[in-house]
């Protein structure tokens, strides 16, 4: 009976006692983890107040996202606007080019590093989109310099994805990631025909552009991300992996 | 017995992980979007003549009736022999010796500039017409035709005229 009793303790104590044992693993890990936890917190106390990013476009701010005095004050403006001309809609003549000078403004207190993705595509008249007419007649001109590179990877016909390779300091502009843009004339050699006959059997033929009233779209999304524990940082919040050198510039991963 | 082991092990593992999702969200990021876009400006645009006759000559302008910048040129006609007693000039007008699409030798006379939409050429084209040396005393035609074509842009925005350029009206797209 004794023994019967012994027996039936042992085993509830044992396992409470791995159970404790893992419950105190389990705190020293929480211990270390929350050193860093707080570690980055404190960090982030002083960091996060100030970290922002704004889209410049022909030198003006048309969109920003900055984190000051404990809040977030952010603006959405519109791009292309400049197109715009004699309190028209905009209208943009095909093969001509505009000047369209797209950067970045660190408008945080934190170096950063920041990326660009653009979106490209078309709608027609009635304004439903149109997959038919390649993004690409949309022609952005890009001269990839002074530190802006291609991610071919994570780009398409109608998205292109542009790092920054360089620290964006605290207040500084990025060079410029492109420099015009136009529509291909190409778009202006498509016509459609139709033909019409009246009652005496006369056929009118009549040829319109194709794309007449097409609208094109364009949409930058700028993302900007700390550079204290960059790779990790980068890789957690654009998921993708980079090396960075010494001098901190970074280069995709193959 | 083995539910209550199960439970102090499973509360034990919760609380290890737990520890660890801090950290993982505690970067620093931001954003900024902006969308904008266009309509593309694509018409056909209609000229008219301005013909004005002055001392027995023709004083021909182009006016751009449309909503479009073009260019413009100038054709001429009258018979053979009356070529000795024409003579067609113009300010910022250009003579060319073309051939139409018969095969026929034409002149041509290209206004140089480009004609905005709603516009008349500031120049005139002058057609003078010498009656008076004329060995002929029978009526004669002189006759205008105006051509246009829309203005296309080449890389640096800068306009100019393609006089050959053929539309493409096949049912297919440019994907």
């Amino acid at each position: 009976m004794k023994n019967k009793i012994k027996s039936f303790l042992l085993k509830p104590v044992f396992l409470l006692s791995a159970s404790g044992l893992l419950l105190a693993l389990s705190a020293l890990g929480s211990a270390q983890a929350a050193l860093t936890y707080y570690s980055e917190n404190y960090q982030a106390g002083v960091n996060i107040s100030s970290i922002g990013v704004s889209l410049m476009e022909n030198g003006e701010r048309v969109s920003y996202r900055d984190y000051n005095d404990g809040q977030w004050n952010e603006g959405t403006g519109k791009l292309l606007q400049h197109l715009k001309g004699d309190g028209k809609e905009n209208k943009i003549i095909p093969g001509k080019a505009y000047e369209e000078h797209l950067s970045v403004r660190n408008s945080g207190q934190i170096d950063s590093y920041v990326r660009v993705i653009l979106y490209k595509d078309w709608q027609d008249p009635k304004g439903r989109r149109d997959t038919s007419l390649s993004p690409e007649l949309i022609d952005l001109h890009m001269p990839l310099n002074e530190g802006w590179i291609l991610d071919e990877k994570a780009s398409t016909r109608e998205r292109t994805v542009l790092y920054y390779t360089k620290i964006l300091p605290s207040q500084a502009d990025s060079p410029a990631l492109s420099d015009t843009l136009k529509i291909n004339a190409d778009i202006a050699k498509k016509a459609t025909e139709s033909v019409t006959e009246d009652e005496k059997g006369y056929k009118t033929i009549t040829t319109e552009y194709a794309y007449n009233g097409y609208q094109f779209n364009l949409t930058a999304e700028v993302d900007a991300v700390q550079t204290h524990n960059a790779q990790e940082a980068i890789k957690s919040a654009w998921g993708v992996d980079v090396n960075v050198a010494a001098d901190g510039s970074i280069s995709l991963q193959q | 017995m083995k539910k209550q082991s199960f439970c102090l092990a499973a509360a034990a593992l919760l609380l290890a992980g737990s520890v660890t999702v801090g950290s993982a969200i505690a970067y620093f990021t931001t954003y900024a979007t902006a969308s904008g876009g266009a309509e593309v400006e694509l018409g056909f645009t209609t000229t008219e003549p301005n013909e004005e006759i002055k001392d027995g000559s023709k004083h021909i302008k182009v006016e751009n009736t449309g909503a479009s910048d073009c260019f413009v040129r100038v054709r001429i006609l009258y018979g053979d022999r009356y070529e000795p007693y024409i003579r067609v000039s113009g300010e910022n007008w250009e003579e060319k010796l073309e051939k139409d699409q018969y095969g026929q030798d034409v002149r041509n006379f290209y206004y140089k500039d480009l004609l905005p939409a709603g516009e008349t050429t500031p120049d005139e084209l002058l057609a003078e017409i010498h009656v008076k040396e004329m060995e002929y005393t029978d009526d004669f035609n002189v006759i205008v035709i105006q051509e246009c074509t829309p203005a296309l842009y080449d890389e640096n925005g800068n306009p100019y005229a393609d006089w050959n350029v053929i539309l493409d009206t096949k049912q297919d797209s440019y994907n």
